[in-house]
């Protein structure tokens, strides 16, 4: 990927300060010259706007808002002007309005992503709110310097402003404390806070640009240039960030590292502004120039093949294998495509192509409403997010299956670690409440489970992508960067997998997992031991040495064996896992043990055992569980598969296997449904649910003498005498004689092997 | 101050290449050095020629820097600069900065304006190689790295080109210093020029030739290739089609083979019984002979005996004959009856035995003696009209009885074998039956043969079996 930096146009015989994108991709620019200038998205100027009497400073566009039929106040901009005032001017050119805010020069001004609030902030060191119609609704700080830039959260709800060399973020809510910090080593000259990814990037004198998480913790810090940092901008993706400085221009990945450079001859650049669809950009330069820099170069790879975005609507895929290369003409521009389960799905400005790899002649083509932001595939269907529509589904034959949507969604933040889609489900991280997980059926749009809610903030969220709609499983990091798994169902229950995860990822072509936690890469072979034999769970996780990742190491793809990890430096790194695994699932899934059994006894891995011995558990498979525990020496385990495959039955089998995996209620549910009245009884008793226990005897009117036996023989060796009132009324009914209880158990273990079809697990 | 204000100078600063950085924090508080500092640069950079004494550590030494600035900056450049001002180093001091520097910024700018007006793409060549260096794909590293061993390559040829420098400099300065009568290289040039223009011309020719002969024999070898393809076609059409007489041919070839066999096998008998014959032949000249020679033996004796008696008669009947004989041998025959008795006792006789003594001349002389006894005959018939013939004659009539004697030799065999044959023939009827079951299983076979030769031979059944094979073939 790199940055294109196109034409320097020079309208301006002034220094230019200001740039803003508008809606509808067309550009603003302002200049000491006191003209505003329009341009095309093709980089040429249509013609002078307006003159203004003052110099501006800064310029910003109302926000695009969802779901907003009404365009009407998305066609003002607001400029600041160095007279101390703000004006808002209709696209036309005509000034709405002009507000006295500031003694001295108004630095910087920005909407608030809601567009209900104007902040602005100036020379004489105050920063005030102001509602869209230029009444001011609060001062936040006053400080005795200039306060050159300002940026608002995500949620609209804390202000970013630079205080000298410090950072300060101060919540709207007067009564909450604010955070502050000294982020550079001279002033700090512009800041930018990233709605879908809140993270925030600052430029400062110091010549150095710096990546800030929401909580001011520091994730990159730049080697310093030659010339102060003027501007920095994010695009609105979040995926990527514009640096400007005297002379240059850089692009940066969201992570810090620097993409490219571009060194335009524009003087510094004063003002950076990205299009809404994150693949153009325009600078204003200190010299009156401006530049326009475009996002070509993209890559991504999938199995054998690579896609490259070689100009704005032109790809080329490149078969490695046969070395053969598919160049895709496009009418517009190209927005994002991603790339997965044997399909390429390419969003432009105006459409969506989705491509086969077997066939790169004939895509299915549908249209698309606005610029997309996020695309995310899932073996089946995938799901596109745009800021106005919001999450739409669709399947690979280009038909719209459902629009994805619950009340409180906001499609403008959803990114990729707050999404994720399965064939089966969709989970969404809700922005409201970022402790739930909602899950949505794909196909109907209707709810799939209940939500899932946590204890703490959920970070990120991942769904499995293989398996039956009954495995679904889905992982998420939470806030404290827990890694948990839990089943997509409604009884979920977490299992804690890891801590201090810096990046978590399914595999596309399996049911691995894999995480980067701690310096550490680990790899869950098969997590869903998790819910058939918890213990084994850390038994199947594989663990190498990930020192030489580094720092916030990202995860970008997992597939098949191996997994590309991108380091905070921007280098990308391939791991491979063991193969064993992915051909022991496959064997398990097919049924064939004796394969499996033999796989396993060649690898001679423990690991691999025990990924045998959850994967036979869950298949049922009692033989292959016995040699499987055998081999990894959990003797209780061997014991209890041996007792299960002796069981006459295929109910008690189930109900004892159910046992096993902890899920009681659903054991006796099992062979009350399959009518061994007895063995449920007997389960009560063993979990010590007397009264459900005698009630069931009672129900069935069968064993209620049992029930009592073994109730009298409890309290006997606890020594207690009873106390629940039912088996006192029982006890005074029923006369209790071991010797025939015996024989009736007897007689019903017989009843039961002769039972149609009652044999022993072979 | 103005945050503008402090926003440009930073700016212009910037664009004219001031060494440091300077923030736009610097003059929120009094900063004289910064401020002497850029005002001193700035000057400088106006015109270089003006020597200012930049000391500034006492506040007349400021003062008398910025009285020697202001002057120098009116003079030169008709810039007016507010020493007040300056002399606060705070934002008012930006102010009568930006003075002077807005006027090097749109010299600057004006300057580079043109330099872009006419160079064209400068500014785009100073990108080109960051841009490049920024997006050198690994796929690129082949060919990069391919580049830089050319670079090496040419290098060390460079470099070795080099070296021999030194030794051709003598060669370089003697070609340096030979005088060149300029319209003479012309004239050389403009012929080798002309010379290479028709070698050129020719190749041209030729390789337009070559291209004509490529097309020709292309065409002819396809035309061949077209002809070998139809003929392999038809041979192998032919191969498939079985002509109508083969059906024929085979079954008479069959019968060849057999007939084949019988000639061979009567061939066989032939050869075997005309051994036999042979055989048989040899053993009836043998009886023959011995009984001639018994024959001759017994005439022999008679002939001494008739002799002796004769001789004890007339001795001198002896001496007549030889006598006679002598006459004969002369010419002149006067007693022809003389002669004749006497010769047809014994021509030559006389000489004979003492000659030719064995067997050999005994039957030498019984072909003799049966020659002349016909001979005689001849020379008898002839006599009266050979008789005036001389010598010559004599030698003749010697000589014819001789021709004749071989000639009736001849028929005399010929005689005897045919009469050797009929007793063969019956012999062979006898010795035919130990080869009967072959000559029958033979026949048996062929019939049709048979039923030929028994026009031609009725005798002979063996024989012309053999001469009807022969026939066929």
């Amino acid at each position: 990927m790199r940055l294109k930096v196109g034409s320097v146009s020079k309208q301006h015989k002034e220094i230019a300060t200001a740039a803003g994108w508008s809606f509808t991709n067309e550009l603003v620019t302002c200049s000491d010259d006191n003209t505003i200038w329009r341009w095309s998205m093709n980089h040429e100027p249509i013609g002078q706007l307006m003159t203004l009497d003052a110099y501006v400073t800064a310029l910003h566009w109302f926000p695009a808002l969802p779901g907003k039929s009404d365009r009407k106040e998305q066609e003002i901009f607001v400029v600041s002007c160095t007279d101390g005032t703000f004006k808002l001017v209709h696209k036309a050119g005509r000034i709405e309005k002009s507000v006295e805010a500031h003694t001295g020069a108004v630095i910087s001004l920005r909407w608030s992503h809601d567009g209900t609030s104007l902040a602005t902030c100036g020379e004489d060191g105050v920063v005030k709110t102001w509602n869209r119609n230029g009444m001011l609704r609060a001062t936040i700080a006053t400080l005795d310097r200039s306060v050159y830039a300002i940026a608002w959260s995500p949620d609209g709800e804390q202000i970013l402003y630079a205080a000298g060399k410090d950072l300060v973020i101060k919540p709207y809510q007067p009564s909450t404390k604010q955070t502050q910090w000294k982020a550079h080593d001279a002033s700090v000259t512009s800041v930018d806070w990233n709605v879908v990814t809140s993270l925030i990037v600052s430029g400062g004198e110091d010549c150095k640009y710096k990546v800030w998480d929401a909580f001011g913790r520091q994730l990159y810090a730049s080697a310093p240039f030659d010339f102060a940092v003027t501007s920095v901008a994010w695009c609105p993706s979040g995926a990527y960030f514009a640096v400007g400085s005297f002379n240059m221009l850089r692009l940066c990945d969201r992570s810090g590292w620097s993409i490219s450079r571009g060194a335009p001859d524009c003087g510094s650049v004063y003002a950076i502004s990205w299009t809404s669809d994150g693949t153009q950009l325009a600078a204003a330069g200190g010299n009156g120039a401006v530049c326009f820099g475009q996002i070509v170069d993209r890559e991504l790879a999938w199995s054998h093949y690579e896609v490259h975005l070689e100009e704005a609507a032109k790809l080329s895929v490149h078969d490695v294998l046969t070395d053969g290369v598919d160049e895709i003409e496009l009418r517009d521009r190209v927005i994002e495509f991603a790339m997965g389960f044997g399909y390429l799905v390419v969003a432009t400005a105006a459409q969506c192509i989705v491509y086969s790899v077997t066939n790169w002649n004939t895509p299915h083509i549908f249209d698309l409403k606005e610029p997309v932001s996020t695309i995310k595939l899932a073996p089946r269907h995938f799901a596109m997010v745009d800021k106005l529509t919001g999450v739409q589904v669709y399947s690979y034959e280009g038909r719209a299956l459902s629009h994805l949507k619950f009340v409180g969604l906001r499609p403008e933040f959803v990114s990729d670690k707050t999404l994720a889609i399965s064939n089966d489900a969709a989970a969404f991280i809700d922005r409201s409440s970022p402790k739930l997980v909602r899950f949505l059926d794909p196909l109907s749009a209707k709810p799939a489970c209940k939500d899932f809610a946590h204890a703490l903030d959920i970070d990120e969220v991942h769904l499995s992508q293989m398996g039956h709609a009954y495995e679904r499983k889905f992982a998420f990091v939470d806030r404290n960067r827990d890694l948990y798994l839990s089943t997509v169902s409604d009884k979920p229950d977490p299992v804690k997998l890891a801590t201090m995860v810096d990046s978590a990822r399914w595999n596309d072509e399996n049911d691995m997992l894999l995480a980067v936690a701690d310096g550490k890469l680990l790899v869950w072979l098969y997590p869903h031991a998790a819910f058939t034999d918890r213990e084994l769970l850390q038994r199947t996780r594989s663990e190498q040495d990930a020192s030489d990742l580094g720092k916030l190491p990202r995860c970008i793809t997992f597939s098949g064996t191996r997994a590309s990890i991108r380091r905070s430096d921007g280098a990308v790194i391939t791991v491979s896992v063991s193969p064993y695994p992915v051909k022991l699932l496959a064997f398990c899934a097919a049924g064939e043990w004796e394969a499996a059994l033999r796989l396993c006894r060649y690898v001679k891995d423990q690991q691999l055992w025990a990924c045998l011995a959850a994967m036979a558990v869950a298949g049922q498979d009692y033989n292959a569980a016995e040699v499987a525990y055998a081999a990894i020496e959990e003797v209780d385990k061997l014991k209890y598969m041996l007792y299960i495959r002796d069981l006459p039955s295929k109910e008690s089998r189930t109900a004892a296997v159910l046992n096993f995996q902890r899920k009681p209620d659903e054991a006796l549910q099992v062979l009350v449904q399959g009518g061994l009245i007895y063995r449920a009884i007997k389960l009560n008793v063993r979990l010590h649910q007397w009264q459900a226990a005698l009630e069931m005897a009672v129900k069935y009117s069968t064993h209620v003498d049992t029930v009592l036996y073994y109730r009298q023989e409890f309290l006997r060796v606890a020594k207690r005498a009873e106390e629940m009132p039912l088996f006192l009324q029982y006890a005074a009914k029923v006369q209790i004689d071991p010797e025939a209880i015996k024989q009736k158990i007897e007689a019903d273990k017989e009843a039961e092997k002769r039972r149609p079809g009652a044999a022993p697990y072979q | 101050m103005s945050h503008r204000e402090l926003r440009n100078l930073t700016e212009m600063l910037r664009a004219l290449g001031y060494p440091h950085l300077v923030s736009m924090q610097s003059f929120r508080t009094p900063n004289f050095e910064l401020v002497a500092d850029i005002l001193h640069w700035l000057v400088e950079r106006y015109d270089s020629s003006i020597s200012i004494d930049d000391s500034i550590e006492t506040e007349a030494d400021r003062v008398h820097f910025l009285k020697e600035t202001a002057q120098a900056m009116m003079l030169k450049g008709r810039i007016k600069l507010n020493l007040k001002n300056l002399y606060s180093a705070n934002g008012f001091a930006v102010k009568e900065l930006l003075k002077v520097a807005a006027v090097l910024h749109d010299a600057h700018r004006g300057a580079a304006d043109a330099d872009a007006a006419g160079g064209g793409g400068g500014g785009d060549d100073e990108l080109a190689v960051p841009d490049a260096v920024g997006t050198a794909k690994f796929a690129d590293l082949k060919t990069t790295r391919a580049l830089a061993a050319d670079i090496v390559r040419h290098g060390a040829k460079l470099h070795e080109l080099l070296a021999l420098h030194p030794e051709n400099r003598e060669l370089h300065a003697k070609a340096l210093s030979r005088s060149f009568e300029l319209p003479d290289v012309q004239r050389r040039l403009a012929a080798q020029a002309e010379t290479m223009a028709s070698q050129v011309e020719e190749m041209d020719r030729m390789l337009a030739n070559v291209s004509k002969d490529e097309a020709a024999l292309r065409a002819k070898i396809d035309k061949r290739k077209a002809e070998l393809e139809r003929h392999e076609k038809r041979l192998s059409s032919l191969a498939t089609v079985r002509p109508a007489f083969l059906d024929e041919y085979e079954k008479l070839e069959g019968a060849l083979v057999v007939q084949y066999d019988a000639y061979l096998s009567n061939w066989r008998n032939m050869q075997f019984l005309e051994a036999e014959l042979d055989a048989v032949h040899a053993a009836e000249l043998e009886g023959l002979e011995a009984h001639e020679r018994q024959m001759r033996a017994m005439q022999r004796v008679l002939r001494e005996e008739e002799l002796r008696l004769m001789r004890g008669q007339a001795q001198i009947d002896e001496q007549a004959i030889d006598e006679a004989l002598m006459m004969e041998a002369r010419g002149n025959g006067p007693s022809a009856g003389n002669s004749r008795s006497s010769s047809r006792g014994g021509g030559g006789a006389p000489q004979r035995p003492t000659k030719r003594p064995g067997g050999a001349g005994m039957r030498r002389g019984s072909a003799d003696g049966a020659g002349m006894r016909r001979g005689s005959a001849d020379a008898g018939g002839r006599g009266g009209n050979v008789g005036q013939a001389g010598g010559a004659g004599a030698v003749v009539g010697s000589m014819n009885p001789a021709e004749d004697d071989d000639d009736d030799d001849d028929d005399d065999g010929e005689d005897d074998e045919d009469e050797d044959d009929d007793t063969a023939d019956g012999r062979r009827g006898a010795h035919g039956m130990g080869d009967d079951d072959e000559d029958g299983l033979i026949d048996d076979d062929d019939e049709d043969d048979e039923d030929e030769d028994e026009d031609e031979d009725g005798d002979e059944d063996g024989e012309g079996d053999d001469a009807g094979s022969d026939d066929q073939f």
